[in-house]
């Protein structure tokens, strides 16, 4: 065949400035597509429309009959083409397809099934409105009004991601925005049993497009008794789960959180006389969204009445700046919220109430309430106010079993209690007051919608729950290029772990990590000013019973826990799940929920410090224990080479282990260790013997009680520096006569006491490394300790300190201290020798040197996670 | 993202111009002819018919037309749909339909020819053949269509039985679905050629009644306020009504449909416009709440009911506004209760009411004497009937008989006189309406009660009006001798001080051509604490303006204490009052006090004194307005004169 110019007898007229095509996919529905053509047709539209009618691959004739009749009838008006048969997605897709490449001026497409139709204003409406809207606004839904077997659904309200997880609320009937199209989204042709819609809207919410509720649409569906939905519904559960699983970017638990405060906030904070902000962490300033008083609350009002279209935080926060700010200086605000959530399960109105404490204490405990009166802050849940304003029977919502958050603050804590302005319990009366009146308002006006709203109600705890296994979400925003890493306590005190993981916050916070603490079992917490300097925040998991033990599962003997079975759980997950990375120091909860957390993203490390032995000799602790949980950490830190080989041993890969050395738990005073050496130098006249320590039946108390009996004289001087931790109260020292000082923690104190010591001493009958012998080294004591634990990594006998074999009967091992403590008080220059060469040993001991390998590791294994998580949710015009 | 159209799997690839793309799959049909079969220069309108050409290049296949000029060739998923058939050489041919297999498709005709004039006869084959296919679907669709009519009619039919049958029975409870309250001090304002339209977030199916709160009325009387109600999703009108200024009122006004709305799921709105004279306004209340925002909601009220659970007779009702079908013969609406509060009583029948909010009276108490119950302006349109029903309530009916009529300016038609006779105690007066009345009529309830006394009252109530749907008669039945005149009863429960009179005698009617008079004698002229005094006069008219004359001597009762006339004639004494210009010239010295009140009493009832005097003159008929006119104007004189009735 040859081409040839042949003149024309048909003349091409310019392309139709078509701004909206509406693609009809047909497919044994011939009867009924002239009823949707006819109600495009009649479309009253200040705008050109084309139609598309797709055939698909029809064996009826009708329907390309019917359709040709349209197309033959109104030229450039309604077009027609057949393909093969493919499915709904494919079809949509080659009327897609046709269209954009037909018409360059779209500006949208509009999916219309061939038995629907619509009333001829549907088109302008929803034009209008996507032209109205910002770029990122991707399609506009209707409300579902169903005719056949007739049903009228609302979807009004602010569009919603997370919600669109849970459920599909937007019909495929929908106005389509152009560059949805040209971001090359399309249907999923291998959807053939339904839902290809829903797919569909989630890959455009995973661009970043985001839908629009069009009221009083005038869009209509056919509902038949038997649809190709209602064969669907039976696969439903099957389709849903493979949908979450195609869009990582969305369904990932990080996604899902983000979404969950941007869109749902948990709390509204009531700080300020004039708004009302809608907050997610309260430390971000000018964080979420700002309404004033009379849109607050006709927000919480309307999200009373229509819970599903609408939405309000579930918590109300009645604060005042100033305890705002001293729970904020002093790391709690973040906890604060978050057990006032959790609290506000039981009963209507949590109070918090601040005091002082000792020095370097934290606290937070729940208590009974019975008054709201001085509360520095008030919280109420939502559905409690909404329950009394529909007609509860009390006279006041905080008349009732109420709750109080105890917080202690350190002592020196800057902090008076005075409120600045309104106090919280006026600003809670008074808006429960406005509340009242404006329901009673509204109870006399009319609904928002008269068609049945039966979608999930928006609730980010529920959707948090279904979606990632949740619950109370920690209040903290994840900033962009700043990782969080969590440090999980059974108890923090002054106990060797507590400050050495002290120091592992320092040093991630010096690299640009902002560390937190969890402490799973008590409400209260001492920290070292080291400590407080470097954790972001404190907070107190204070869940009930999680630590408790499995009352009947073991590994290989060892405890285990039964947390994960339980829905408190959920809580711990949603403390934790933010966080880049978490390392876990014996808590039993935290191994519950390891694996989980793993999912979200977190990488999970567990510290292994010392194995003990109980009292009858069977070993026990927590390296056992971990044992059982070791498939759901990523790494396991150990501080000897001792715990290293054990692990090894217990058939823990090599390569998950991470020997971090301890160091001393804290900055000595420039200078110090020299000044130590040289007051030891100078020193005459009876040996400085100092303990230092927990005093409890680890410590071996028993054995330092007789060791100083035997010893005290002019030649041997005593301090005993100690506080009882555990249940042990030191009653073995009470026959030794020496009044026991108090615990120290600051630098200075430390320093001045090792300056004092010439020999520090430990009994202990079980050791990992202890800090106290790392410090008393770099000041130039001499360390005088059983053999236990790994002592003998950081001590070489006669080198650098002293050790004690412990293989022998107790008269063998307190005579061999004493013959120690006698030959160093008759001999100061091995004293000093022993000294000097301990002070060189631990001048090379620093915590950012033991923490780099594993950090490196670390950091590394975070930005290849990063790389690999799905792109963070941005809005298509961002 | 998901995958598109699969890469096709084809050894010819197809294109189309890009500018021009969509032409090529609408308003066919179309010829597909190869260029190899079109020597050049033929145009492709010498085939007669929209000619697509395809060539190919390199195993690919170009379609393009010849005015295309098309050098912007895009790739196409799609081939050119509406072909009437391929004209092409055998070999092209193969190539062409080759195309269409490779995408699963079935090819379109095929016409294989050497050239292009042997395609000719062809092509009128295969456009024959399409014709007769087309022909034989028409038909087909002919016939559906008709199968579908009559399955139309047939429901429609079957629908109205089925609503006349309803609309015998009683109504169903109305539900009250929306409230918007009014606010005290916001309103909007409305006045000629302006309209408002307000959404409210309350469906449209089964709503039987809604109603708007007006604040005020301003120079409405004339006006005409138009009231439609809108499914917003649609835009239909499913309901409008055009009220006249007269019948709005400032309150909850109501506007019934004549039945609930059916089948139409969607937003109502509502829109009002007013038409009328440069001044006239309605002032409608808005919502309590938001009051002073822009748009905020009208006032409103609305209810719901089953469908075809109620079928009231829907006051200026549009019924070619939504296309509404109007009801079937027989079918019946109920006279609302607003239009049965606007009932007045004549006579010494009274409404007698108990507190129900819609202010329709709760029963009527019989006090004997002649009365009536007037509705007026009562709309018949389409109506072929109507019927009353009453109940008995209490008391001795044993004497009492009541007749229903109609009235218009022209004509007067009533039902007989009937009594009281069933056992059940109900009554239903029934009254065809024949086709000489108008679409509005005066509705009466006449009751002749002369035996009673006042120690044997009696009790009715009046259950419900009933306007009956169908063609009206084209007989006269039962036209009504005498017209009625309301005003010759007086108010019911009227101020006891108000002039009123027991009995009239009319008589010596005689009409010339300059005058007509007669004489009347009235029993118990009663007026402020003055009662039972008898009353004597002649009344004539001249010239559209009445005068009376009284006379004193032997047959004629003492009116005046004192004689106020200064003039004789023939007959005796006289005395005459004559309408002059503004008030009344009284031809005498009337003493203050008594004499004048009963002459100011006189001229008050004038207008009574006239309509029940001229029932008594059947050859006079024609004149009653005349004469009511001129009563009317002595009676305003008199009030000018005297200062008030009974002063």
């Amino acid at each position: 065949m040859t081409l040839h110019g042949v003149a024309a007898g048909y003349a091409p007229d310019a392309p139709d400035n078509v701004a909206v095509a509406v693609v009809i996919p047909s497919f044994k529905q011939p009867g009924l597509l002239p009823e949707a053509l006819h109600s495009v047709l009649e479309q009253r539209a200040d705008f050109s429309l084309a139609v598309v009618v797709v055939d698909d691959g029809c064996p009826f004739g009708e329907t390309r009959e019917a359709a040709l009749t349209f197309a033959r009838q109104y030229p450039r008006r309604v077009f027609y083409f057949r393909k093969e048969n493919g499915g709904l997605s494919s079809a949509r897709n080659a009327g897609i397809a046709f269209a954009l490449k037909a018409w360059p001026s779209l500006s949208a497409l509009y999916m219309l099934d061939s038995d629907n139709r619509m009333q001829p204003d549907f088109l302008a409406r929803a034009h209008a409105l996507l032209a109205e809207s910002p770029p990122h606004t991707g399609w506009i839904y209707p409300d579902f009004d169903m005719f056949g077997v007739p049903l009228n659904h609302s979807t009004r309200g602010p569009y919603s991601v997370l919600m669109h997880l849970l459920e599909n609320y937007c019909e495929a009937g929908s106005l389509i925005r152009r560059s949805v199209f040209d971001a090359g989204i399309r249907f999923d042709e291998t959807m053939r049993t339904g839902q290809e819609d829903w797919d569909f809207w989630l890959q455009a919410a995973s661009a970043g497009f985001r839908g629009r509720h069009l009221p009083r649409s005038g869009f209509q569906y056919r509902r038949r008794i038997e649809s190709m939905l209602s064969e669907s519904d039976a696969q439903r559960s099957t389709t849903v789960a493979r949908m979450l699983a195609k869009h990582a970017a969305l369904a990932h638990p990080r996604s899902v959180m983000a979404l969950a405060q941007d869109e749902m906030p948990d709390y509204a904070l009531y700080a300020d006389d004039r708004f009302v902000r809608q907050i997610a962490d309260p430390t971000v300033p000018g964080e979420g969204r700002a309404l004033d008083a009379a849109a607050a609350r006709r927000a919480f009002l309307e999200a009373m009445e229509r819970p599903a279209a609408c939405f309000f935080p579930p918590v109300l926060c009645f604060a005042d700046g100033a305890a705002l700010a001293a729970l904020t200086a002093n790391k709690l605000v973040r906890n604060v919220f978050w057990r006032a959530q959790i609290l506000l399960r039981e009963c209507p109105v949590v109070t918090v109430r601040i005091g002082l404490g000792e020095p370097s204490q934290l606290g937070l405990r729940d208590a009974e309430e019975t008054s709201l009166s001085d509360a520095a802050m008030i919280f109420a849940r939502s559905s409690a106010v909404a329950a009394w304003l529909r007609g509860a029977a009390r006279s006041r919502i905080a008349d009732g079993p109420l709750k109080c958050l105890h917080v202690t603050l350190p002592a020196g804590a800057v902090f008076d209690g005075a409120p600045r302005g309104r106090s919280p319990e006026e600003r809670f009366e008074a808006e429960i007051a406005d509340l009242k009146t404006g329901s009673a308002g509204r109870a006399a006006s009319l609904p928002a919608d008269w068609r049945k709203d039966n979608r999930l109600q928006r609730n980010a705890e529920t959707a948090l729950g279904a979606l990632i296994g949740c619950r109370a979400l920690y209040p903290h925003r994840k900033r962009a290029g700043v990782r969080d890493f969590g440090v999980i306590l059974p108890r923090c005190e002054f106990g060797g772990i507590e400050r050495g993981k002290g120091n592992y916050a320092a040093v991630l916070r010096a690299r640009g990590w902002r560390p937190h603490l969890f402490v799973t079992k008590p409400q209260t917490a001492y920290l070292s000013p080291l400590a407080f300097e470097a954790f972001e925040s404190v907070n107190f998991v204070a869940i009930d019973e999680a630590e408790r033990i499995h009352p009947s599962q073991h590994y290989f003997g060892m405890w285990t826990s039964d947390f994960a079975k339980r829905p408190q759980s959920g809580d711990l997950v949603g403390l934790l799940g933010s966080m880049d990375a978490v390392i876990n120091n014996h808590s039993f909860a935290a191994h519950a929920v390891a694996a989980r957390l793993r999912r979200f993203g977190v990488r999970m490390t567990v510290g292994v410090h010392m194995t003990e032995r109980s009292p009858v000799g069977n070993p026990l602790g927590t390296p056992h224990s971990i044992l059982g949980y070791e498939h759901a950490y990523d790494g396991i830190i150990v501080i000897s080479d001792m715990l290293h080989e054990w692990c090894i041993g217990q058939g823990v890969p090599a390569d998950k282990l991470h020997l971090v050395r301890n160091a001393p738990s804290y900055p000595s005073a420039r200078g110090a260790t020299l000044r130590s050496l040289a007051a030891k130098k100078r020193r005459a006249g009876p040996l400085n013997v100092l303990f230092l320590g927990r005093l409890d039946r680890q410590k071996g108390l028993d054995r330092l009680a007789e060791i100083i009996r035997r010893t005290r004289g002019e030649e041997i001087v005593w301090r005993l520096i100690g506080k009882a931790v555990v249940e042990d109260s030191g009653v073995e020292l009470d026959d030794a006569a020496i009044a026991i000082e108090p615990p120290v923690h600051t630098a200075e104190e430390l320093d001045a006491l090792y300056e004092w010591a010439d020999v520090m001493i430990l009994t202990s009958r079980f050791e990992g490394v202890p800090l106290s012998i790392l410090e008393a080294q770099r000041a130039g004591c001499v360390a005088l300790s059983t053999d236990v634990g790994a002592v003998r990594e950081i001590i070489a006998h006669g080198v650098d300190g002293l050790i004690v074999p412990v293989a022998a009967d107790e008269e063998t091992i307190v005579k061999t201290f004493c013959g120690h403590l006698e030959r160093l008080a008759a001999d100061r220059r091995l004293v000093r020798a022993i000294g000097l060469r301990a002070a060189r040993q631990g001048s090379h001991m620093r915590w950012d040197r033991n923490l780099k390998d594993w950090i490196a590791q670390l950091e590394a294994a975070c930005d290849a996670a990063a790389r690999a998580r799905p792109a963070a949710l941005v809005l298509a015009d961002a | 993202m998901t995958s598109a159209v699969q890469p096709l799997a084809s050894r010819h690839r197809a294109f189309l111009p890009q500018r021009t793309v969509a032409q090529y799959f609408s308003g066919g049909p179309s010829l597909l002819v190869s260029t190899g079969l079109v020597p050049a220069g033929v145009a492709a309108s010498d085939f007669g018919l929209d000619t697509i050409f395809a060539s190919a290049r390199g195993g690919d296949i170009y379609f393009f037309r010849g005015a295309d000029g098309a050098s912007d060739f895009a790739e196409t998923a799609e081939l050119p749909s509406d072909l009437l058939a391929i004209v092409a050489t055998d070999g092209d041919a193969a190539e062409l339909c080759a195309l269409w297999t490779d995408r699963g498709l079935a090819p379109p005709p095929v016409i294989a020819v050497d050239s292009a004039l042997q395609a000719v006869g062809p092509i009128l084959a295969r456009a024959k053949a399409e014709i007769a296919v087309l022909s034989a679907r028409c038909a087909e669709l002919q016939r559906a269509l008709v199968a579908t009519r009559a399955e139309f009619e047939e429901t429609r039919t079957a629908m109205q039985g089925v609503m006349r049958t309803l609309s015998h029975r009683y109504a169903t409870k109305m539900t009250l679905v929306a409230v918007v309250a009014p606010s005290r001090d916001g309103t909007v304002t409305i006045g000629p050629s302006t309209a408002l339209r307000r959404i409210y977030p309350v469906g449209t199916e089964l709503v039987t009644c809604c109603a708007l709160h007006i604040a005020a009325l301003q120079h409405a009387a004339n006006a005409v306020l138009t009231v439609a109600f809108l499914g917003v999703e649609s835009g239909r009108v499913l309901g409008k009504w055009r009220r006249p200024g007269e019948a709005l009122f400032t309150g909850w006004n109501i506007f019934d449909f004549p039945t609930p709305v059916a089948a139409v799921r969607e937003t109502i709105a509502i829109e009002v416009s007013l038409d009328g004279g440069e001044g006239c306004a309605v002032t409608f209340s808005l919502a309590g709440e938001d009051a002073a925002a822009e748009a905020a909601p009208l006032a409103i009220r609305v209810w719901t009911a089953d469908a075809g659970g109620r079928f009231p007779h829907a006051e200026h009702w549009v019924w070619d506004a939504g296309g509404g079908t109007r009801p079937a013969s027989g079918t019946v609406s109920l006279v609302g209760a607003a239009a049965l509060a606007r009932i007045v009583a004549r006579g010494r029948t009274e409404a007698v009411h108990d507190g129900e909010a819609d202010g329709r009276p709760a029963s009527y108490l019989l006090r004997g004497g002649s009365s009536l119950l007037h509705l007026p302006d009562l709309s018949i349109r389409c109506a072929e009937g109507v019927c009353i029903e009453l109940a008995h309530k209490f008391g001795d009916l044993r004497g009492t008989r009541f007749e229903l009529a109609v009235q218009s300016p022209q004509h007067c038609f009533a039902g007989g006189w009937r009594p009281f006779g069933a056992a059940d105690g109900v009554l239903r007066l029934g009254l065809s309406l024949p086709a000489v009345l108008p679409d509005v009529v005066d509705l009466f309830l006449c009751i002749e009660d002369d035996d009673r006394t006042e120690q044997s009252l009696a009790g009715i109530v009046l259950r419900q009006i009933e306007v009956i749907a169908g063609p009206r008669s084209a007989l006269d039945v039962g036209p009504r001798a005498v017209r009625i005149y309301p005003e010759a009863w007086p108010l019911s429960g009227a101020d006891p001080a108000e002039p009123r009179f027991k009995s009239l005698k009319a008589t010596n009617y005689s009409e010339a051509e300059k005058y007509a008079l007669f004489e009347v004698t009235i029993d118990g002229l009663a007026f402020g604490r003055r009662a039972g005094r008898p009353a004597k006069f002649k009344i004539s008219k001249a010239n559209g303006r009445l005068s009376i004359e009284f006379r004193q001597g032997q047959n004629w009762p003492k009116i005046f204490q004192e004689w106020p006339g200064r003039e004789r004639d023939r007959f005796g004494d006289v005395f005459r009052v004559a309408h002059a210009g503004e008030r009344l010239a009284i031809a005498g010295m009337l003493a203050p006090g008594p004499d004048n009140e009963v002459l100011a009493a006189l001229s008050s009832l004038m207008p009574a004194i006239i309509a029940a005097g001229m029932q008594n003159f059947p050859s006079a008929r024609e004149q009653i307005p005349h004469w009511l006119d001129a009563a009317r104007a002595f009676a305003a004189a008199g009030q000018a004169t005297f200062g008030g009735p009974g002063a």
